[in-house]
């Protein structure tokens, strides 16, 4: 499978998993939707990230693949994001900032742009989602909390006088905050619908980036191609793939890649030159007390195999 | 040509993505259909505003509902209604029910929950007479057996009737206020004794409820999803401990002239 398949079966990955954390199922077994709330903070938080995540970028989209795979990142990040977060109380705030921190958080060896799904950040949203599916668990069970503790020894009084304070509620909240349906919900199907959507959608995210780091090592590849076979060998001597995205020959138009791949054999040939120049140019040292150290570098300069050692 | 078949393949790929996004988007603003109770549907009902048979004037449409009987058993029945309704004394249920009056009132409600909806009303409006009209509720002189037999009547009827009433116009709101009637008599029973419960009762109760809205399964039937749309409070309150005493607290307010010592 090429590339570009692969991004195409990804980007319908993560829109198979975005269609699965859009649905619910209520009380009364209707499919019902996951609400636009939701949806609009995932959108917020994956606007940030991949404008945090690019700042200094300047690749573009450039065909309509390339379109439909920023589309996929952005809208995936969005429905994991409305996915994971809980829709409401106070500890939203802080999954947000958690998540932005994470989705920008990069390697500089990182091979895609774009905000990214490291390990972390997979851990966290699986966490958020942990906490998402216990809330809808308690809503659809009719506790409206958290967590419920027994006070010791009070919550043993068989006294009904006491029953407002033999019990701690942590995390209250209501069924509107948490978007669920009016009819209550039926936790085993949406559990299944929310966890396969989960998974699609972050390994879809994942694929996507892998696919869309390697189209655009085959778009290089076959600009280099379009020079005569033995020029084009020297090109991929000089300048090597692994090196081709830190160059920044990723997300160029045709034109500018070509101007740009011009600049950079144009620039290691003259660096090259330079140094045999002075390689030419530099006498056999001859190191009256020469170390270890500095007869090796000798060696390597000279390009002569290292005397072997005697038994 | 290879080139042109994996353009095509990725377009093809793209479409879907596309729809397949869309309906991602579109499809999270789905609401549930709007729930509509059988009384609220547009042809109209056999017998309208059912819950006024159960009323205390509910002998002003004696006729309409006896005209939806069988022969056979509208006689018996406008008779234990009209003698139910008739009476000054408050007897309590099971000296009432050894009567010839409660023997021909249990023969007719038999025969009645044979029968159809009209039939199914007419039964229950005996036994919400019944529960109006004897004494059942327990006390120094009024054993807990009256209550446990109200109850079992109730629960009977409520076996036959309550499993269909979500669909039924003329059944659909009587039912649930026999199940809150239902409840209310049998925490009555149960909370009988001086000191401690009667455990009997109660395992009867929380048996039947809950196999009657689905609490078991942890699925709710037709019925337990109606219920917790007309009466929330007393749905969520049969997982509680005392899982009647919201049933019996609605109780109150849909027969707010049911006391179980007829009004006295």
């Amino acid at each position: 499978m090429n590339a570009a398949s692969q991004l195409g079966y990804s980007c319908l990955l993560i829109a198979i998993g975005g269609l699965l954390l859009a649905l619910q199922l209520d009380g009364d077994g209707a499919v019902v939707g996951t609400g636009y709330a939701p949806l609009g903070i995932g959108a917020v938080v994956a606007l940030a990230a991949t404008l945090l995540a690019s700042a200094g970028s300047t690749t573009l989209p450039r065909d309509g693949l390339d379109v439909l795979s920023s589309a996929s990142a952005f809208l995936g990040l969005a429905f994991l994001v409305a996915g994971v977060l809980a829709p409401g109380g106070s500890w939203l705030f802080f999954e947000v900032f958690i998540l932005l921190w994470l989705l920008t958080r990069r390697a500089p060896q990182e091979k895609s742009s774009g905000p990214i799904l490291t390990s972390g950040a997979c851990v966290a949203l699986a966490l958020m989602l942990l906490l998402r599916l216990w809330i809808a668990y308690q809503g659809s069970e009719n506790r409206w909390q958290l967590m419920e503790i027994s006070v010791p020894l009070i919550s043993w009084i068989p006294w009904s006088l006491l029953d407002p304070i033999k019990t701690i509620q942590l995390g209250s909240f209501d069924p509107t905050e948490m978007g669920l349906p009016a009819t209550g919900m039926r936790f085993g199907p949406t559990l299944a619908l929310w966890s396969c959507g989960f998974a699609a959608v972050t390994s879809g995210l994942i694929w996507r980036s892998r696919a869309a780091y390697e189209m655009e090592n085959d778009r290089i590849h076959a600009t280099i191609q379009t020079l005569p076979g033995a020029l084009a060998r020297l090109v991929e001597r000089l300048i090597p793939e692994e090196d081709w995205k830190r160059l920044g020959l990723h997300g160029l138009s045709e034109r500018v890649r070509c101007k740009r791949i011009e600049m950079l054999v144009e620039k290691e040939m003259r660096g090259r030159r330079e140094f045999d120049t002075l390689l030419r140019r530099t006498p056999n040292l001859q190191l009256q007390k020469p170390n270890a150290f500095a007869a090796q570098i000798e060696i390597a300069i000279q390009g002569e195999t290292p005397p072997n050692p005697g038994p | 040509m290879a080139r042109r078949s994996a353009s095509v393949h990725v377009a093809l790929l793209a479409s879907i993505c596309g729809v397949l996004f869309l309906a991602a988007i579109f499809l999270r603003g789905v609401n549930p259909p709007p729930r509509v109770a059988p009384e609220q549907r547009a042809e109209r009902p056999v017998i309208s505003a059912p819950m006024q048979f159960l009323g205390p004037s509910g002998m002003k449409r004696l006729a309409e509902l006896a005209a939806l009987l069988p022969e056979s058993v509208r006689e018996p029945w406008t008779r234990c209604t009209v003698g139910l309704n008739a009476q000054t004394k408050c007897p309590s249920t099971i000296d009432w029910l050894s009567t010839p009056r409660g023997q021909e009132f249990e023969r007719a409600l038999a025969e009645l929950q044979r029968g159809d909806s009209a039939q199914g009303l007419a039964a229950l409006v005996l036994l919400v007479d019944l529960a109006r009209k004897t004494k059942w509720a327990p006390g120094v002189f009024v054993s807990v057996e009256n209550s446990e037999r109200v109850g079992a009547l109730l629960q009977s009827w409520l076996a036959v009737f309550a499993s269909k009433s979500h669909d039924d116009a003329t059944l659909h709101e009587p039912a649930l206020a026999a199940t809150l009637l239902y409840g209310r008599v049998m925490r009555a029973a149960y909370r009988s004794p001086a000191l401690g419960r009667s455990e009997a009762p109660y395992a009867r109760a929380f048996a039947f409820t809950h196999e009657l809205c689905g609490l078991q399964a942890k699925a709710p039937t037709d019925f337990g999803r109606a219920l917790k749309a007309r009466h929330p409070q007393a749905f969520l309150g049969l997982e509680q401990e005392d899982f009647l005493a919201a049933t019996s607290e609605e109780s109150r307010l849909v027969f707010p002239d049911i006391d179980g010592a007829c009004g006295k």
